[in-house]
């Protein structure tokens, strides 16, 4: 009686204090105060800056712009509007266990089981009234195709304005001018839905902030190369990633590279490592994990195994000119090595698992994933000619129903005994 | 009409006999937004990757989690089932097939290859000029394969021979609009698909027979309640097949491999890559290229009026993604026209049994519409 009385009340809270603002301004407090004061620094920068955009989203402080992960947040954070990052929450999602409920609501609106489950996930929990209304809604073209469609079908539920933001597959100078003018195009669209100029000074300004952010994870992720490896592989996929993509371009994104940086140099000073006694090294090839409770990076570390540094991380892009905002952002998209020929993405993947001095790669295999799946066994012959082990290890990023604990541990207990009789 | 059938069930044997006719090229191509007129004038093949029903036992190590479609294709190359194709070419489409494509290349490393990027934002403002530059290149990498220029009074006979094969297929679908067509769904598609394997002036010859043949015929009084047929690209006629021998017809297709592929023409301008630009750009839209506006539903609603349909099937390959995404929205613009349709699953074949209970089921559901319309 009491157990079903807390099932049925539970989800009605959960549900109930995720729409109200309070609860983020709560979480925010969290990151700046208590995160930073346990010494988690960057988490709590992290929390503050995530929930501190939630609460603007549920308060509707400006308007409020849903965008996906390649999309360029500069241009968000120069035009002063609150950006909404669907993806975020659908990994949140997976981790505080909303996911099932999620994915499930959505399969029963038509998508099938075979769109990418963080996209099932994002709708499903849209469907709930999980996420803040959107006054427009922009998506790139790249890295997979499921965001252009997904997002649009959002946008129509809403009745609001979206924009595709189309990236071309070569790296071209014709490619950069199109990719320009699109976003110049759609900047000047947003600023005339706000109803006041756009201001360039403040994308110059949001390019410096970038910039600023790139400089330091291309430090934190040189100090990556010690041994043992300062950062948890796991915390690389998560936050840190989720900065990356979302962080640039703002204060909280500059402050928390450096602040990651601080963190990171100290730990090499001392000697820490992410694992305590490292015997591998591996490199971990996706742009995603599991986010939901699984015990993957648990198990490597007990090991000895530290997935020292992985793809999603690499800073790939120059730094941008602030006197061609637009070009500049229209080059660091293009210049993502998973964008056009897959001879990028493997180069990339050999040259990383050098760099790196790693003993094997795993290439986690997020099922359907429209823009690795294809393309990892070729990765994999790549490697292997040059006698880098590499394993495929199947999985899902936000269905955990699509996740086998005993047959996860298997495949990994295998391959690090394979790296092992390789030594 | 067997003709048409013979040629797409021996198309390999087509193009090697072709091959070995002309001395000439062959290019395969992955997806419908290849621009053929191209390759024509420059003397090649242009032959599109049709999958077929040969079980799949190769691929497991290359692919994983792709549709059957992209597999099937990389499975046919790696039994050797196009070893008379010359070079491939990838224009722009769905994920998997360009996994398809890259991964065929890591061991077909001799072939000529070329990707052509075709806008996402088919109705962007500069989308036209960047199709143009694409195709400006691509030319060039043509000719410098061939060794011989690409010349404008050859572009023009392109352009003319495939406006006329897509003018005489419009003549084919046209007689499926009459209460009681003299074509069946099946005899069309055949043609469709047919004319994508093969030359297209040898086509055209071909059609203008077919069409003077079915004008002989008299109106079949056995072709019951109209579908018409929606979703993912398909290459073969069971479903067509498997619909009439239950009493109905399909009478419209709206598919990428049906009659998305010859409904738009070239409208000639004097400059000619420009006027294939925008024959591709402002063709009824695939799944995936129908991005900001989606044009898609309006087309289908469309159709499905012009042809009197009483109901649609939407077929849906396994993990294909670009309808499953795009299914959303075409079902909510069904339900809001209260029009009956059908969604199914499918691979590359078809499970008989079950779809003829799932189709019975749904052609019972349509027969009063027969006597309301
Ligand atoms: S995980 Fe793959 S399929 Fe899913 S959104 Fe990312 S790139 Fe697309
Ligand atoms: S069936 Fe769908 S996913 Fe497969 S190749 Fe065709 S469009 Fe792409």
């Amino acid at each position: 009686m009491l157990g079903q009385l807390r099932a049925t009340l539970r989800p009605r809270i959960t549900n109930g204090l995720l729409k109200h603002a309070l609860t983020y301004q709560f979480l925010a407090n969290l990151g700046r105060f208590g995160y930073s004061n346990a010494g988690r620094r960057t988490q709590g920068i992290w929390l503050d800056f995530t929930a501190g955009q939630l609460k603007s989203a549920w308060q509707g402080e400006s308007l409020v712009v849903w965008g996906n992960a390649f999309f360029p947040f500069e241009l968000l954070y120069a035009l002063d509007v609150t950006p909404h990052r669907p993806e975020t929450m659908a990994a949140l999602a997976a981790k505080f266990g909303l996911n099932r409920e999620a994915i499930a609501c959505a399969e029963s609106d038509c998508y099938s089981p075979d769109v990418c489950s963080f996209y099932r996930c994002a709708v499903g929990l849209d469907m709930e009234g999980l996420l803040p209304r959107p006054d427009i809604i922009v998506a790139t073209s790249c890295l997979c195709d499921g965001a252009g469609k997904v997002f649009h079908n959002l946008s129509r539920q809403y009745g609001c304005d979206f924009f595709l933001l189309d990236v071309p597959y070569h790296d071209t100078p014709d490619a950069r001018r199109y990719l320009a003018g699109q976003l110049e195009e759609l900047t000047l669209t947003i600023a005339k839905k706000q109803g006041k100029p756009f201001k360039i000074d403040r994308l110059i300004e949001a390019l410096a902030l970038s910039n600023e952010a790139r400089e330091y994870l291309i430090k934190a992720n040189a100090l990556r190369k010690a041994v043992p490896c300062p950062l948890p592989g796991g915390d690389a996929i998560s936050y840190v990633l989720d900065m990356q993509f979302f962080g640039p371009g703002s204060p909280a994104g500059a402050r928390f590279f450096k602040t990651l940086y601080e963190e990171l140099r100290g730990r090499v000073d001392k000697g820490r490592g992410a694992v305590l006694e490292e015997k591998y090294r591996l490199l971990w090839m996706h742009y995603i994990k599991p986010y939901y409770p699984n015990d993957i990076f648990n198990y490597l570390e007990s090991k000895g195994a530290s997935v020292c540094f992985g793809e999603a991380n690499h800073v790939y892009w120059e730094p941008m000119d602030p006197g061609r905002p637009f070009e500049s952002l229209a080059a660091k998209m293009l210049s993502n090595p998973s964008v056009g020929p897959l001879e990028r993405r493997a180069g990339l993947a050999l040259k990383l698992a050098e760099t790196y001095r790693v003993d094997g790669v795993i290439n986690f295999s997020h099922w359907g994933c429209r823009q690795s799946s294809g393309g990892e066994y070729v990765i994999r012959d790549v490697m292997q000619k040059k006698g880098i082990p590499v394993l495929i290890l199947d999985g899902d990023g936000a269905d955990s129903r699509n996740y086998s604990k005993e047959q996860t541990r298997l495949r990994l207990e295998a391959f690090l005994e394979m790296l092992e009789a390789k030594r | 009409m067997e003709r048409f059938k013979e040629i797409l069930e021996d198309r390999h044997e087509y193009a090697r006999a072709w091959k070995k006719r002309t001395g000439g090229k062959v290019l395969g191509y992955y997806e419908p937004y290849m621009p053929e007129e191209i390759v024509y004038a420059a003397g090649i093949l242009p032959v599109r990757l049709l999958s077929q029903h040969e079980p799949d036992d190769t691929t497991d190590r290359q692919m994983y989690g792709n549709c059957a479609c992209s597999r099937d294709l990389l499975n046919q190359f790696i039994k050797g089932r196009y070893d008379y194709v010359d070079g491939l070419v990838n224009a722009e489409g769905c994920q998997w097939m360009l996994n398809a494509f890259q991964t065929t290349l890591n061991f077909k490393t001799a072939l000529f290859n070329h990707y052509v990027f075709v806008p996402d934002y088919v109705d962007g403002k500069t989308s036209k000029d960047v199709m143009r530059s694409e195709l400006e290149v691509f030319k060039k990498a043509l000719e410098k394969w061939t060794g011989k220029a690409i010349t404008g009074s050859a572009l023009d006979h392109a352009i003319e021979v495939y406006n006329t094969n897509r003018r005489l297929m419009r003549q084919v679908y046209e007689l499926r609009r009459a209460d009681s067509p003299v074509v069946l769904g099946s005899e069309a598609m055949e043609m469709v698909l047919a004319s994508q394997v093969m030359d297209k002036a040898e086509m055209n010859d071909m059609l203008r027979d077919a069409i003077a043949k079915l004008a002989e015929r008299k109106p079949r009084s056995d072709t019951g309640v109209r579908l018409m047929l929606v979703g993912s690209p398909t290459s073969d006629v069971e479903l067509e097949k498997l619909v009439e021998s239950l009493g109905a017809n399909v009478v419209i297709d709206e598919i990428c491999t049906g009659s998305c592929y010859f409904w738009n023409e070239v409208i000639p301008q004097p400059d000619r890559l420009m006027a294939i630009s925008l024959r591709y750009l402002g063709r009824p839209h695939c799944a995936l290229k129908d991005n900001n506006w989606r044009r898609r539903p309006a087309h289908i609603y469309q159709l499905y009026e012009d042809f009197q349909a009483h109901g649609v099937i939407i077929a849906k390959q396994i993990y294909c993604h670009p309808h499953g995404t795009d299914n959303p929205l075409i079902w909510k613009v069904l339900r809001e026209r209260n029009i009956p349709f059908h969604y199914f699953e499918r691979d590359t074949t078809l499970p008989y049994e079950e779809t003829r209970l799932r189709m019975e089921a749904f052609i019972n559901m349509l027969k009063p519409e027969l006597v309301l319309k």
